[in-house]
């Protein structure tokens, strides 16, 4: 639906004194700006694994921006001028540290770091290629030294397929063999590691190396807050064609992102998309975040399990997943100021609680509103919240104060709720609006 | 002047007795709004007596002076309060808004007697300069409606101007109270002369918003 259709359905829906005093107002001050800055709130809630990359997903330097997600570039300098895709070693100068690979059917072995063998010493890249072996698998067929690359097996390989690239276990592998490879390779990168063990794999290590609020809490509390990856799948351990239903726990403190992929192509099995959001309650913005004063939900977690398994059976966009994230956040927020209010929401003291996709950025944002004429809020807005102006239209409920801002800024509204039940005029507008209302109705 | 976060913190330091007398205080405060307001309100809602609210923050006190006060009594005076406060979702004038304000401290202060305290306090507290806010609002309504005056007022930017002044005193009584309550030893409960006091900033603040 569009913004413009959306701002239309909400003023054929308002009640003519809505309308009169939007006109009064918009004549008296021109046009009628939303009382906010959203320069400053962009928040990246997801990071799309874009057609013709790997299946990789890569943490950057702040995992929780999740701003690119990419599969095999130049996991070092976070692109790769050549198109290549390369797996790298953390290794560095002389030492007894090394891996090596092949291609299948060919006896070239690319070494990465090696000081000392001199059957290993050809070819010392610190990055192994293998991005171009399209349709050969890359195995890593033996390592050696301490330091951090490691395998447990011969039958680990680091492989790449046709259209998916994995660091995957050989199909006698146990899992603690492609998490020796995945924590060694990936050390630096954070690449999500693969599986086709049901237990999934777990890549703590690497991604905490790139989650520096992750680890500053962990060392606050003395508690490892890492990241798991779990049931991960391939449909096929041969091709490789694909994962699917995979969801990603951030675990730290509640903190979880959920991935899922989407649109796989049934002939060539590439992945033409993939998401992984982070959840909060709020859309993350890059400044609140590296603040430290982002506040890690638990709360929407659980249904939000119990929902994506119906999303997972179609093919999921990131509207979608934005969606469904409305949802849960505007319950969690509702519920949350709920519980500020005290004893005023007892007599009609509301507030609403949106979610919008602004146009600018396409991301979500959370909006509240509050129908009272006078004062601040009385409830804590979390960073990156918009409050929107309760004086633009006094009187009105909540709600409809989201309805038209959301108009107004020609956002998207994607999910509304009201710290009480929303009334029957509301939801009317909502509903013919297609707005699905999180909170219950009068 | 407390900002919020400090009122927080220091009402996180007071006994649960304490935080009942100060709730009680905020709500003693602007009481008097309320039941000037009352009979403009009753008649639009059929509210119940507003003598209801005011036993009811008589029997809080108690709690806070130490009395034992049963469970069934609170409940009962809960009921009778909440029968006599506006509902601001019906009735959505001004008026009303302010009234609520000025009377659902009450129910915080009982909420008070129940839980740590502290919570419900600083929910008494915001009630109390809510309701004189709007009251300043009402009475001078050149009043500019897209400032946030409690924040201005916390940290001492609107301090001069005389039509803020009840807001302004509101905010003074409620930091020396807090003050009291937090010099008081820890096992002590506040008297009856206490009490008083905050009777009389409650005659006082009607008389600055020329009410009385």
């Amino acid at each position: 639906m569009t913004n413009r259709f959306y701002k239309a359905c909400a003023l054929s829906h308002l009640s003519c004194l809505a309308l009169g005093v939007l006109l009064i107002t918009t004549l008296a001050h021109g046009s009628i700006e939303p009382a906010i800055d959203t320069s400053a709130a962009i928040p990246a809630a997801f990071i799309d694994i874009t057609p013709n990359a790997s299946t990789w997903a890569y943490a950057d330097e702040f995992f929780w921006r999740l701003s690119k997600g990419y599969c095999g570039g130049d996991p070092v300098n976070n692109s790769d001028p050549s198109g290549l895709d390369y797996i790298t070693s953390d290794t560095s100068g002389t030492g007894q540290h090394g891996a090596r690979f092949h291609r299948s059917g060919d006896a070239v072995y690319y070494v990465v770091e090696d000081g000392t063998s001199s059957d290993w010493s050809r070819n010392v890249l610190r990055k192994v290629r293998i991005g171009t072996w399209s349709g050969e698998n890359i195995q890593l067929d033996s390592a050696y030294g301490g330091g951090n690359i490691s395998m447990a097996g011969a039958q680990s390989a680091a492989e790449r397929g046709d259209s998916n690239t994995a660091i995957k276990s050989g199909s006698d592998s146990a899992i603690n063999d492609q998490l020796s490879i995945s924590g060694a390779e990936s050390h630096e990168s954070g690449y999500l590691a693969a599986s086709k063990a049901a237990t999934g794999v777990e890549v703590e290590q690497s991604l905490m190396e790139k989650a520096p609020v992750l680890r500053d809490l962990r060392e606050g509390s003395g508690i490892w807050n890492g990241v798991k990856l779990f049931a991960y799948s391939f449909e096929n351990t041969v091709t490789l064609n694909a994962f699917k239903n995979q969801d990603m726990t951030w675990s730290a403190y509640g903190y979880r992102a959920v991935s899922f992929n989407e649109a796989v192509d049934t002939v060539s099995g590439d992945v033409t998309r993939a998401g992984i959001g982070v959840f909060t309650s709020l859309a993350p913005s890059s400044s609140s975040v590296l603040t430290g004063s982002f506040r890690l939900a638990e709360a929407p977690l659980a249904p939000l399990q119990t929902g994506l398994p119906v999303l997972g059976n179609v093919s999921v966009t990131r509207e979608a997943y934005q969606e469904a994230w409305a949802q849960l956040a505007v319950k969690e927020r509702v519920g949350e100021i709920q519980a500020q209010l005290g004893r005023s929401a007892s007599f009609g003291e509301t507030y609403g609680v949106g979610v919008v996709r602004l146009p600018a950025d396409s991301n979500v944002h959370v909006v509240i509103s509050h129908a009272s004429r006078y004062g601040l809020p009385r409830v804590t807005l979390q960073d990156g919240e918009l409050l929107i102006a309760r004086k633009i239209f006094p009187r009105f409920h909540a709600e409809k104060e989201i309805i038209l801002w959301s108009g107004q800024a020609d956002a998207e509204l994607l999910s509304t709720g009201a710290t009480r039940p929303v009334c029957p005029s509301c939801t009317r507008a909502l509903q013919s609006m297609d707005v699905p209302i999180a909170t219950p109705i009068k | 002047m407390r900002t919020d976060e400090q009122l927080r913190r220091d009402l996180a330091k007071l006994q649960k007795q304490k935080c009942v007398a100060f709730a009680c205080a905020c709500a003693e405060h602007v009481l008097p709004i309320y039941e000037k307001h009352f009979e403009i309100l009753s008649n639009r809602q059929q509210l119940a007596s507003s003598t209801n609210v005011r036993s009811t923050l008589e029997l809080i006190w108690r709690c806070a002076f130490g009395e034992e006060v049963s469970s069934t009594e609170l409940e009962s005076a809960d009921a009778a309060s909440s029968a006599a406060i506006p509902r601001i979702d019906v009735d959505q004038s001004v008026e009303a808004e302010m009234s609520m304000a000025a009377s659902v401290g009450v129910l915080e202060a009982l909420d008070a007697t129940k839980s740590d305290g502290a919570g419900a306090a600083e929910r008494a507290s915001s009630n109390a300069l809510k309701a004189i806010m709007v009251a300043c609002y009402i009475k001078n309504p050149h009043l500019p409606q897209d400032i946030d005056p409690i924040p201005l007022i916390a940290s001492g930017k609107l301090n001069a101007q005389p039509e803020w002044e009840p807001l302004v005193h509101e905010f003074e009584v409620q930091n020396t109270q807090l003050d009291e309550l937090l010099h008081l030893s820890s096992n002590a409960y506040v008297t009856a002369e206490w009490k008083s006091h905050h009777l009389m900033h409650g005659i006082l603040l009607l008389k600055k918003l020329g009410w009385d």
